[in-house]
């Protein structure tokens, strides 16, 4: 069962805020009259405060976590119950057909009456970072929105972001994403491209991201071993407006969604933030342990058998040395190890028929696009091994005048192609023919061009002479008096 | 006229209206799950409002559909939690929500959001959570209730950190379960607001679903039947599995919790040679709620 806020936000309610070391809580103290007291006593606060810089760095950890399509879904519906929950201290927490509106935003499910898809996903690094997406303006509604993940106790973590990819490659992943201070970025290919390959909606399960982060440890729910990281959603699609005819739509909002670290070391927190006792307890770090020594070897299959031994060890224990519920989030816990050693990123392939960003075709896959579409003027349009298109079996369109007769022309002559000369290839790479305004070889006449003849010319008294449509002198209107 | 009464009366009595293949399924709830249904039930009625024949409402801390109040629980710290009902079906809820007639808008959202029916009367039910009674409440044929006796109520988010559980045994059908073998059971909760200077307690109740997998053998023989598994580990789980349903025949409960764990620890320890992870996660899930449960 899901849904529950958790732990942490139970914390933040209570006003359990995380104790925080201050350089300035220390120096309040350095009040003495006596010289050399307060220079040992500024010597010890230095030396804490070194210490505390060093534990704090100590502490950071880098991390990895696989976020699932499903669940960045799912986090729609939690933070609309989130809302709700706490309407009461959020002012302007509204319900809208399908969702949730606060702060001018809203999440909307694409089984929620609009047609949007998911597009982009960026984890972002703190409530704060809140207000540099919304930029100069509606700072309000950022410090707002900053307001209520604050209440949902989402977890700061100190970018650069490390590492960033997607199971499919219709996604762009990005770990170094636009300025300062790189945040994991993943964002769909049809948003680049002006479509919507790769647009996600809610029964489209199974895409995942990865990503890899310095995180504290000590931030973990330590009954589940859960961060709540703060993510940033971009959906779009089409909508039918008012006038029945579609509209393209775009939506930005902001969920929360809990992440359990796939690193082995993250297992062995989790055994100890659950309580687990010797001996169990034990033989589960050294199992950890080995599996790290296999993973550092480069034996994924043998780290996964022994992870394997770890369930092992959890089921045998089970109802003894450990409790059932915490059997179960500890088997949770594993599986999600296993998916983060088992995980395939996927990048663009050339040669496996399907296009994906970077490729203008891949085999079969040619985009809808045609040697005409491409401006020739027929023929097969293939793609070649580079996934570009190849146009080898396009004809081109012809070009009148290059003294090649190519498809469509019927003579090319280069620069003798005359509209003026008898017989000559005319320029718009035609044969020279009956209608063309030059009397040519066998033809009396064209059109207009009587060839400098008339009917005194052709032995009448008088009378008009005309061309008719075979080119031949009609001598109809000519005449002789005499008669 | 009594004679259709008595008719009616029979036919409850020998399981009129059970379907072929119902069967008593134990269930287990905790009241933190408790408390996180409630929150999921909100966050589906507000994500899937548009499709709802009326308007879901926020207000203070709650979600409202057609009168119907759900606060949250996991935030206001004043609230009391004082009975926790399991209800039939969404119909039931429907004519218990309605003062004068049933609010039949309730009975559609709980169906259109998967709502389960099954087959009153409850047949046993207990509860383990501090200062919780389990008893039949009586609204048509017994249902099931849990109340909280007195000044143990408590506020809502010390309810959700109580231990112990709620465990009842209700009889529906298979045929109704979700894809994880889960049921969406109909759930009422009464809680009431302290009040202040100028504001009167208020007391709601709320009607909402749940969804539970079993924690019974019944589940983890259907997960052991469905697995994908080789011979061999398919005998030695299939032979665990026995031992442990013959030890809770003879009413053995450390031999068949014993049984359970041996279960599991070799389901466990079969993954990534013999059995998929998922299986694995299945198969042990399963055994280590049916030991909660013991």
């Amino acid at each position: 069962m899901h849904g529950s806020f958790g732990a942490k936000e139970a914390k933040v309610a209570a006003g359990a805020a995380p104790p925080r070391r201050s350089g300035a809580a220390f120096a309040s103290r350095s009040v003495s009259g006596v010289e050399k007291t307060v220079k040992r006593l500024l010597a010890t606060l230095v030396l804490l405060g070194i210490l505390g810089t060093a534990s704090a760095a100590a502490r950071a950890a880098q991390y990895t976590f696989l976020l699932g399509s499903e669940k960045v879904f799912e986090s729609i519906e939690r933070f609309d119950a989130f809302l709700a929950a706490h309407s009461s201290t959020l002012r302007g927490v509204v319900a809208i057909p399908a969702g949730v509106k606060y702060a001018g935003r809203y999440c909307v499910k694409p089984s929620g009456g609009e047609n949007l898809s998911l597009a982009e996903i960026v984890v972002l690094d703190s409530a704060a970072s809140v207000a540099r997406e919304f930029g100069s303006r509606g700072r309000r509604n950022a410090d707002r929105i900053a307001q209520a993940m604050g209440l949902a106790a989402v977890d700061a973590w100190a970018p650069p972001a490390l590492l960033a990819d997607s199971s499919t490659s219709e996604w762009v992943a990005d770990a170094t994403w636009a300025d300062p201070p790189y945040l994991p970025h993943f964002q769909a290919q049809g948003l680049l491209e002006g479509s919507s390959v790769g647009f996600l909606t809610e029964g489209d399960a199974g895409t995942v991201f990865r990503f890899t982060i310095n995180v504290d440890p000590g931030l973990a729910d330590p009954a589940t071993g859960f961060f709540r990281f703060l993510l940033k959603l971009r959906a779009k699609g089409e909508t039918a407006s008012k006038r029945g005819k579609p509209k393209t739509k775009e939506r930005t909002c902001f969920t929360f969604v809990d992440l359990r670290p796939v690193d082995p070391p993250a297992l062995g927190a989790l055994v100890d933030s659950l309580g687990i006792s010797d001996p169990p307890a034990s033989l589960l770090h050294r199992k950890i342990e080995r599996i790290l020594t296999q993973l550092a070897r480069g034996n994924v299959d043998t780290a996964l058998e022994i992870l394997g031994e770890f369930v092992g060890v959890v089921g045998a224990n089970a109802g003894g040395r450990i409790d059932p519920v915490r059997g179960r989030v500890l088997l949770e816990a594993v599986l999600d190890t296993q998916r983060g050693l088992t995980f395939v990123p996927s990048f663009p392939t050339c040669g496996n028929s399907k296009r994906e960003i970077g490729e203008a075709c891949d085999g079969a896959d040619l985009a809808g696009q045609t040697c005409e579409s491409l401006g020739f003027h027929s023929g097969v349009l293939s793609c070649g091994p580079d996934c570009v298109f190849s146009t080898a079996g396009c004809v081109p369109l012809p070009v009148c005048g290059n003294g090649v007769v190519e498809v469509g022309e019927e003579c090319d002559n280069g620069p003798n192609n005359s509209d003026r000369e008898p017989d000559a290839c005319r320029r718009d790479c035609r044969e020279a023919f009956c209608g063309d305004g030059v009397v040519d070889l066998l033809e009396d006449c064209d059109g207009r061009n009587l060839d400098g003849s008339s009917c005194r010319e052709e032995g009448w008294e008088g009378g008009t002479l005309r061309c008719d449509d075979e080119c031949f002198f009609d001598e109809d209107g000519c005449f002789d008096r005499d008669f | 006229m009594k004679a259709l009464v008595f008719v009616a009366a029979v036919a409850w009595l020998v399981g009129w209206g059970t379907s072929a293949d119902a069967a008593e399924r134990t269930f287990l709830l905790a009241p933190g799950e408790v408390v996180s249904a409630v929150d999921s039930f909100n966050g589906r009625l507000l994500t899937n409002s548009a499709a709802l024949p009326k308007r879901v409402k926020i207000s203070k801390g709650a979600s409202i559909f057609d009168r119907v109040k759900c606060p949250s629980l996991s935030v206001e710290p004043g609230r009391l939690v004082s009975r926790i009902s399991v209800i039939d079906s969404a119909e039931r809820a429907a004519a218990m929500a309605g003062t004068r007639k049933p609010r039949d808008a309730v009975s559609a959202v709980l169906n259109l959001l998967g709502a389960d029916s099954w087959t009153p009367p409850a047949v046993r039910f207990s509860s383990s959570v501090p200062g919780w009674t389990a008893a039949p409440l009586m609204v048509g044929p017994p249902l099931v209730v849990f109340q909280a006796s007195g000044a143990t109520a408590g506020d809502s988010t010390a309810f959700a950190r109580l231990p112990g559980q709620f465990r009842f045994v209700l009889d529906l059908s298979q045929s109704q379960a979700g894809p994880r073998g889960e049921f969406s059971l109909v759930m009422s909760l009464t809680s009431q607001s302290l009040g202040g200077r100028r504001r009167r307690p208020e007391i709601v109740e709320c009607f909402f679903l749940a969804n539970l997998v079993p924690a019974d053998m019944e589940e983890l023989g259907r997960r052991l039947a469905e697995a994908p598994l080789p011979a061999n580990a398919r005998a030695r789980l299939q032979e665990l599995f026995d031992r442990a349903n013959e030890r809770l025949a003879a009413g053995k409960l450390d031999g068949a919790r014993e049984s359970l764990a041996t279960f599991a620890g070799e389901a466990g320890s079969r993954m990534n040679t013999q059995i998929d992870p998922q299986t694995t996660q299945s198969l042990m899930e399963q055994a280590l709620r049916v030991m909660e449960a013991l």
